[in-house]
């Protein structure tokens, strides 16, 4: 039997039929649609063209200057005056009317520069801000010893809405009177924290703002019982809980210490707390992990640790936590009060107000090595002092400033720093120590980039 | 004056009227002198006939009863009767009887006969009628004595060629009867005036009769007296400067004249307005069936009747003075009222089979062509039926339960209508956006060139709003987009099923095996669902699954043997072509490229049929005409800088991106069924390629998926950047194509795995058994998926953060705008200004599409940065009353704005949700834009395209009297 070879012919369709799903295949594989998810649109930095920068209750003077080049005309309202000045830079002008809060305005090319002080005596400063919509108060009080008033004021014409959030040791504690506070438009409301909410443990408190604008500030008192003495000073704000928290300026001597901490979140976190001194960052022996309850204020006393050691050159402390926290550092030496609060990294030139005083400039917290240059100005525009420092990581600094320092300029070069002017009063009426910290120069604000949605 | 006594019987004289009647003359002539009665006179009037007529009357009558009178052409038939019986007085010694007959009457013998004995035996009558039947074929009856209905047709009570078998035997009371071979006593005749000179040729009975009637005299038909009847006039074989060229005209004009003059005082009003709408609804009948003169003829005759009002009342007021007040009631002689609807309801039901039915037989007639070429060939043996077929005549429960095909679709459409329950009612979510409340907002979008939308846009409705519309105004409108979604499936199931059995047919004479369409037909119902496109609320690729298989059903017709109907087929196909555009726009270019690729390839393949203007025609007319019945959506986008519209799919943007997993498993966004079903027809697809028998037809399924495949590889990778986002091109309806192509081809290779499998036994049965199961996977798992539901993005509802009261303040005018602003300075801001009822179904697509206005974007950031009491001016004069951030509110923005003067701090139910009130007054005209006349144009164009291709697709009705 013979086989005839097979050679059919390769059919049309055949061929068809295999070409044909393969170029559809094909075809489709080549489909890859490449959609773009649409990212974050960063806002564009502009020139601040209006500014606002409001202080608390204090003495009845206050100060104001131009920090920028430009020099011009401001309004303001001190208590019940309303006025106009010029601002120059690098002077200061004195603004005077009464004890009330001071909100100053600046529009236009002034408005970047505009700069603003308030003090009182025993020596204690005031931060003068714009205000925010998030303030965090670490370590306030409403007991007999120590007991806080907030502060509010509402710069506007509307009226404005705060909720405040009290945290103490043993968690949120209920404040019915501090939820929904109404600020008039233009107008002062002071809570007696004292009054409205009395208790015994250490507090914190977290102000939002939920209409308006408002600027809350926080004056604190602490009194010796038995004695009569006591002494009061602004704490400052933190704008938000963070996972490091660096404290600067611890006032000299000896005395009772503070050191306040919250974790405002829901679990449970450590704190560790460092020692800042110009040679190192270091953990003190005797000072374990500090353990934070959520949302619950935690007290530790410092007391004992530092009673010796601010003398030796301890400029701060470092408080690190893997969820974010608040921290403040409450020093009640030789019967006057001062707080350290968490400190806000500058990378650009930043200028604060003084006081009357002894002045110590305290840097450290530098994100990398580089430099620093400090400058201090009389209230008269003269230069006092003008320094460069190199700075280095895990180091703390110092440097003393001349008494008359009324204005310190410090400048980082390629490095962020945190930095703290303690003001020490030796002698004297206005005997005593307070903290004044640099904050960021806000010379621009943020256009946010707007565009049509999807319906 | 009495009488002779030995002629008391009574005299009858003939009134003969003739007009160019010579072809039917000589017979009429013949059956007058072969009266068994005899007739006692003649008197013949001929019309200035351009024949012989005259000359054959004389011929035949002069020497007997005189010579014809010869009158003019003008003269009518009332005017020819009137010289008649002028001639018979003035000869002296009036007849009694007068036996009315026409050139084209040719009367039986018996005729008069019978006639005037029925007169005898019914003595009060004065009008008699004979039968009429058909002439030449004589047997089929025309007439037994006439009435008419309210609606003014002429009703005779018969079946359209009804033959004469004495069914309608009984002598009985009529409201009149015929001209043709009408005995009528010459007193009646005369004491009513003759037949109305008004009625020149038609309807001059019907109004003689009702006179009669009203007058109290008596008609009656005589069935057993016959006369022929050719009906010359009627059906335009004669044609006489009184009949014109426009004969339907002549009849309509006389069935309105004799309702208006004749009908009781009371019932005119009311008459009047029935008459006038009436002639509407018959125009869209006529033009349904595109008889186009006919539906002109009723609007003239309308025209002239209701033009002269005067006329009208004088014809009236000469009635009223004749028959006096006391006027006999006719009411029981005329049509009953019901009648009309009853003709209406068969007239619908005979398009509606007509136009449903006018393709499904392509493949008949395709064998039948290819029968008439080669009665020998192979493939015009006819199919011997099948087992299942052949019904016994048992009933339709019983057939239903004992068919299992029948039972499972049930079954199927059972389950789809469960898995679909969360479409009923209402449905919101994915990308289909609520519903307006009332369907006046989607006719108000379609209508209108500009949109008080956002900013105000001039940009096009959507195309689809249309038929929304259509349908919305039935079913309102929640109920429309539910009745799209919850039949999808049951509606994909019945035009898949259509469309494949014909294909099966077209395919081999025995059609695919019922398992296999049902296999077909399931899987491809399922699309719109397992894709995700049905949960993702897409109306475009639901739609578009459901209508696919009609529109390629429609396609098939280009195959037809017949020009006539090709051409149908084209109409029929850019019809549905346009609706699927509407909802997909992307099928208008995919319609485009199979159209170039099907028509090269016939031209490659059989160029000299390409030669035919009737072979690409179709096609190229069905492809052009989308254009011109979607042009006030087409022209407008690409004039107002909205040209992306269309290549996107319709719904909220951004679209799903399809990918190759996507086409190749038919899935649409991330809400379709496991992909691995789906990758199971396209399996099948490939498998239906190896059985020979089917081979050819599967490829041809696979070039239409590789034209599918190569579009979607061209637009698949292609993104369009709108203003509000950026989106991947619309391309949901080439998954549809591509799973119809597949579905298609495996149904076909079904049908040749069955074909093969008949001859063998054995391993080969096995193996097919085993395909069987594997397939029915597909259907059946989607089936499931989609009953247990729970993979849809809809919901009954949307919450909107915005306030109540706001809502409803903007309901109050376009003006009272809500600024609602999202996003934070950080990430960005995005704006959207909401007005009336909120973004609506078919209004995404106009705003997504419009231009960004960005002056009002740069006021909107001035506003959410630097805000003055300017800003909030300028606001107000762009109509927005509220600025609302809804939860979460970016602090910063909102602390801005509640310092800003002007702007006051309004309320709403969420604390995290900051509104304002703009305190200025709001401009009214804030929003308003000008009129486009272009659009305006467009839309009548667009109504008169869809007007005439409808027309020239529906399949034509031969509803004249043959």
């Amino acid at each position: 039997m013979t086989r005839t070879p097979l050679r059919r012919r390769l059919d049309v369709t055949t061929v068809l039929a295999v070409l044909l799903p393969l170029l559809t295949v094909a075809a489709l594989l080549l489909v890859r649609p490449d959609v773009p998810t649409p990212g974050p649109r960063p806002p564009e930095q502009t020139p601040l063209t209006r500014a606002v920068a409001i202080c608390p209750s204090g003495d009845p003077e206050a100060y104001v200057t131009s920090v920028s080049d430009v020099g011009g005309p401001i309004d303001f309202r001190l208590g019940d005056r309303e006025g106009s000045a010029d601002i120059e830079p690098g002077r200061i002008t004195t603004l005077d009317g009464g004890d009330g809060p001071l909100v100053v305005r600046a529009d236009g090319e002034v408005a970047p520069g505009l700069l603003a002080g308030r003090f009182a005596s025993p020596v204690a400063a005031a931060e003068c801000r714009a205000p925010a919509s998030d303030q965090w108060f670490t370590g306030v009080g409403s007991g007999a010893r120590h007991t806080s008033v907030l502060e509010l004021v509402n710069p506007d014409a509307g009226p404005a809405v705060i909720d405040a959030t009290l945290y103490g040791v043993s968690g949120i504690v209920d404040a019915p009177d501090l939820r929904g506070v109404a600020v008039p438009g233009r107008g002062v409301v002071r809570l007696d924290l004292g009054k409205v909410i009395p208790r015994r443990d250490e507090l914190a408190l977290h102000v939002t703002t939920s209409r308006g604008r408002v600027s809350a500030s926080i004056r604190d008192r602490y009194a010796e019982l038995g004695t009569g003495g006591s002494s009061t000073d602004w704490l400052g704000a933190q704008p938000e809980p963070a996972r490091s928290n660096l404290l600067l300026g611890l006032a000299p001597g000896s005395g009772l210490r503070t050191l306040t901490l919250l974790n405002p979140g829901d679990s449970e976190t450590r704190a560790r707390v460092q020692l800042v001194s110009p040679e190192s960052v270091f953990t003190p022996s005797g000072l374990d992990e500090v353990v934070l309850a959520p949302q619950s204020v935690t007290r530790v006393s410092l007391s004992d640790l530092l009673g010796t050691s601010a003398a030796d050159g301890t400029l701060g402390l470092l408080v690190d936590a893997p969820q974010p926290i608040t921290a403040s550092v409450r020093s009640y030496v030789a019967r006057d009060l001062s707080h350290a609060v968490s400190g806000l990294p500058v990378d650009e030139a930043t200028t604060v107000l003084a006081p009357v005083g002894d002045k110590r400039l305290l840097l450290a917290g530098a994100s990398r090595s580089g430099s620093v240059s400090v400058t201090a100005l009389a209230a008269d525009g003269s230069v006092l002092a003008e320094e460069r420092t190199e700075v280095l990581p895990g180091r703390g600094y110092a440097l003393d400033l001349p008494r008359r320092t009324a204005l310190v300029t410090v400048t980082p070069r390629q490095v962020s720093v945190v930095a703290s002017l303690l003001v020490s009063e030796a002698e004297g009426p206005g005997r005593g120590s307070t903290v004044v910290r640099l904050r960021p120069q806000v010379t621009s604000g943020l256009v946010a980039s707007v565009g049509p949605g999807l319906p | 004056m009495s009488a002779p006594p030995e002629t008391s019987a009574p005299t009858v004289a003939v009134l003969l009227v003739s007009h160019d009647g010579a072809r039917w003359l000589p017979a009429v002539l013949e059956g007058l002198a072969a009266q068994t009665r005899p007739v006692d006179r003649v008197v013949a009037v001929d019309t200035g006939s351009k024949d012989e007529s005259a000359d054959l009357l004389d011929a035949a009558l002069a020497a007997q009863h005189g010579p014809a009178l010869r009158v003019p052409g003008s003269t009518h038939f009332p005017a020819a009767l009137d010289l008649g019986l002028e001639q018979l007085a003035a000869a002296g010694a009036p007849p009694e009887w007068v036996w009315v007959l026409h050139d084209d009457a040719n009367p039986a013998p018996s005729a008069l006969a019978t006639l005037l004995a029925a007169a005898e035996q019914h003595p009060e009558a004065d009008v008699l009628g004979p039968t009429l039947r058909e002439w030449p074929s004589l047997k089929r009856l025309l007439e037994v004595g006439v009435t008419i209905s309210g609606t003014g047709r002429r009703e005779t009570g018969l079946e359209r060629g009804e033959y004469d078998q004495g069914q309608h035997d009984d002598v009985r009371r009529v409201l009149a009867v015929n001209t043709a071979g009408m005995l009528v006593r010459r007193t009646v005749l005369e004491e009513l005036g003759g037949l109305d000179d008004q009625l020149p040729i038609f309807g001059n009975d019907l109004d003689f009769g009702w006179r009669a009637a009203a007058a109290g005299h008596t008609t009656i038909v005589v069935p057993q007296a016959v006369v022929f009847h050719a009906e010359a006039a009627h059906r335009g074989i004669r044609r006489t400067p009184l009949t014109g060229r426009h004969t339907h005209y002549q009849e309509r004009r006389a069935a309105l004249w004799t309702l208006l003059v004749n009908s009781r005082t009371r019932a005119l009003p009311i008459q009047v307005l029935r008459l006038g709408l009436g002639t509407l609804l018959r125009m869209v009948g006529f033009l349904l069936v595109r008889s186009v003169g006919e539906a002109l003829d009723e609007l003239a005759a309308l025209v002239s009747v209701y033009s002269s009002p005067r006329r009208v009342l004088t014809a009236r007021r000469e009635r009223r003075q004749r028959h006096g007040e006391g006027a006999a009631d006719v009411s029981d002689l005329l049509a009953p009222p019901w009648l009309p609807y009853r003709h209406g309801l068969d007239f619908v039901s005979d398009l509606a089979a007509a136009a449903t039915h006018q393709a499904a037989d392509v493949a008949e007639r395709r064998r039948a062509a290819a029968l008439e070429r080669d009665p020998s060939s192979m493939v015009t043996r006819r199919p011997t039926l099948d087992d299942e077929d052949a019904f016994e005549d048992t009933g339709v429960v019983a057939r239903f339960l004992t068919n299992p095909i029948a039972v499972l679709l049930a079954l199927f459409v059972v389950a789809a209508l469960v898995g679909a329950r969360e479409a009923f009612g209402s449905v919101v979510g994915g990308g289909l956006s609520p519903v307006p409340e009332s369907v006046s907002d989607w006719w108000g979008l379609h209508l209108e060139s500009w949109h008080a939308l956002g900013q105000g846009s001039a940009v096009p409705a959507p195309a689809y709003l249309l038929p929304l519309a259509l349908l919305g105004s039935v079913l309102g409108t929640t109920l429309t987009v539910s009745a799209l979604l919850v039949l999808a499936v049951p509606a994909g199931v019945w035009g898949a099923w259509r469309f494949l059995r014909v294909t099966g047919r077209l395919v081999s004479p025995q059609g695919a095996p019922r398992w296999v369409l049902l296999w077909g037909a399931t899987t491809y119902a399922l699309v719109p669902v397992v894709s995700g496109a049905w949960g993702d609320g897409r109306l475009g690729p639901v739609v578009t699954a459901v209508l696919l298989p009609w529109l390629a059903h429609a396609a098939l017709g280009f195959a037809d043997p017949s020009a006539d109907r090709r051409w149908r087929a084209g109409w029929r196909t850019a019809l549905l072509l346009a609706l699927v555009s509407a909802f997909a726009p992307v099928a208008w270019l995919f319609g485009l490229v199979v159209g170039l690729v099907v028509v090269a390839a016939a031209f490659a393949i059989v160029p000299s049929a390409m030669r035919d203007r009737s072979t690409w025609g179709p096609p190229a007319a069905a492809v052009l005409t989308v254009p011109v019945l979607l042009a006030p959506w087409w022209l407008p986008s690409l004039v107002h800088g909205a040209a992306s519209g269309l290549v996107l799919d319709v719904g909220r943007l951004p679209l799903p991106a399809v990918d190759t997993l996507d086409l190749l498993s038919g899935r649409i966004g991330d809400l379709g069924a496991p992909w691995w079903l789906g990758v199971l027809v396209l399996v099948a697809a490939l498998g239906a390629l190896l059985p020979r028998a089917t081979r050819i037809p599967v490829l041809v399924c696979w070039i239409v998926a590789l034209v599918a495949g190569v579009l979607a590889a061209v637009l698949g990778n292609l993104t369009v950047t709108l203003d509000t986002t950026t989106t991947p091109l619309g391309i949901g309806f080439l998954v549809v194509v591509l799973q119809g192509a597949l579905v298609t081809a495996a149904t076909l290779g079904g049908q040749g795995l069955a074909a093969a499998t008949l001859t063998h036994v054995g391993a080969r049965r096995t193996l097919v058994s085993l395909v069987a199961v594997v397939a029915a996977v597909v259907p059946l798992g989607g089936l499931v998926w989609f009953g247990i539901g729970g993979h849809d993005g809809l919901a009954d509802t949307e919450d909107t953060d915005i306030p109540a009261y706001m809502v409803q303040s903007s309901m109050t005018g376009d003006e009272h705008g809500i600024l609602v602003v999202r996003g934070s300075v950080e990430e960005g801001l995005d704006y959207v200004v909401r007005r009336g009822d909120g973004v609506t179904l078919g209004e995404d697509e106009i705003l997504t599409r419009t231009p960004e206005d960005t002056a009002f974007t740069d006021l909107v950031q001035t506003l959410l940065s630097r805000p003055g009491p300017d800003v909030v001016d300028r606001l107000a004069t762009q109509g927005i009353e509220y600025v609302v951030m809804p939860s979460p509110a970016d602090g910063d923005v909102a602390a801005l704005l509640d310092s800003t003067g002007g702007l006051v701090q309004a309320s709403a139910e969420d604390r995290e949700t900051r509104a304002w009130q703009v305190g200025r007054a709001l401009d009214e005209q804030a929003v308003e834009g000008p009129t486009d006349w272009l659009h305006l144009g467009l839309v009548v164009l667009q109504g008169l395209a869809i007007v005439v291709v409808a027309v020239l697709c529906a399949p034509t009705t031969e509803r004249r009297r043959r």
